[in-house]
């Protein structure tokens, strides 16, 4: 149980901790920064009410990840976020390169999006992967190929060159 | 080994700048909103209203039954107890009768058909005077005198016939009667013979 200062406490530390992870993978999922805010400080208050008992830091994060991920489900299934029409994120301040590759990767259908932002921004490996999404590691492997194809067929590139994100 | 493009990209990305300051006012006005929920007596408030509901109908049911009883009481205290006429016959209906409801017609006035006979002389006669008025009954001698009333008389009293009424008492014969005087002297004078019935056959 916690009390007023270590509740406190703990919030602040996986808002400074989680924030950005949460907001970016709720962007990989919901393609707008705004909806991943919202996510993400779902993800918090649930975090806060259910205050879930961890087995270490990385187990704390998957948890929330994996939140994340439901949550931005949730969002896609809803009737008012399916009717609206919204303008696409303004990304012309990256640079071009970042731009296009991100651009890329977004414009992927979401099975091969989540692992290659998983993959290649988080740093997870296939089996982890496979653990958060709950999948079959074989599965997110072939996601993940196929998702590298479908972007080097898009960037461009040759055939043997392995594709850099 | 060439950073990720990728990652550097997204970690680019802006987010809104105020992101974690808003985020951890919004968790803390929860916090305290659910605090503040939970220590609401919502549960106690609903248990004095019930306890108030309770109290009301148990007063209620107790003012109900104290005016059922204190109803009973009345109406019994102005019924006559039968024991008041120990004879029926002697009740008379009242000379006139008004045709005006009367509010308390059950009570002033029970119903002919209720009444009882005070029977204290009754049993086989064993013995007879030689004069014939007077009788034993068991351990009683039974004295008829000139003022003692034969048959039964009221309302709802048969008519008068030889068969249940013998004129002469005989050793054998079936009486009832009444009498004022104390039974337990031996001798009594009978105030009323009911029967004097010969034994069926």
């Amino acid at each position: 149980m916690y009390n007023s200062y270590e509740l406190n406490e703990s919030v602040r530390r996986v808002l400074d901790l989680y924030s950005q992870s949460l907001i970016k993978i709720a962007f990989a999922y919901l393609k707008n920064i705004a909806d991943a805010e919202e996510v993400a400080q779902e993800v918090f208050l649930a975090y806060l009410q259910k205050r879930p008992a961890f087995e270490n830091d990385e187990h704390e994060k998957a948890w929330l990840i994996r939140t994340a991920i439901n949550k931005s489900k949730n969002m896609l299934k809803t009737g008012w976020f399916r009717s609206r029409n919204p303008v696409p994120e303004n990304l012309s301040y990256l640079p071009e390169e970042e731009n296009e590759i991100l651009q890329a990767v977004l414009a992927l259908d979401k099975k091969y999006r989540i692992p290659i932002h998983l993959h290649y921004f988080e740093g997870y490996t296939i089996q982890e992967i496979a653990v958060i999404m709950q999948a079959k590691p074989a599965t997110v492997g072939t996601w993940l190929a196929r998702g590298r194809f479908l972007l080097k067929k898009k960037i461009g590139g040759s055939e043997n060159e392995e594709i850099c994100l | 080994m060439k950073k990720s493009v990728y990652k550097s990209a997204m970690s680019n990305v802006k987010t809104s700048d105020n992101f974690k300051e808003e985020t951890y006012r919004k968790l803390m006005l929860a916090t305290e909103r659910s605090a503040s929920n939970e220590n609401k007596p919502k549960e106690k408030i609903n248990m004095e209203y019930a306890k108030k509901r309770t109290l009301t109908g148990w007063a209620v049911g107790a003012a109900a039954c104290a005016v059922l009883a204190v109803s009973i009481l009345t109406v019994n205290q102005s019924v006559p107890t039968p024991s008041a006429s120990p004879q029926p016959s002697a009740v008379s209906p009242a000379p006139s009768t008004s045709p005006q409801p009367q509010p308390s017609g059950v009570a002033s006035k029970p119903p002919i058909t209720t009444g009882k006979a005070a029977v204290n002389i009754e049993g086989v006669i064993t013995e007879v005077s030689e004069d014939g008025q007077s009788f034993r009954v068991g351990d009683l001698w039974v004295t008829v005198t000139p003022e003692t009333a034969l048959g039964i008389d009221g309302p709802t009293a048969a008519e008068p016939s030889e068969e249940l009424l013998q004129k002469e008492f005989k050793v054998g014969n079936i009486v009832s009667g009444f009498t004022t005087e104390d039974t337990s002297t031996g001798k009594v004078n009978a105030t009323r013979i009911y029967n004097n019935m010969a034994p069926s056959k």
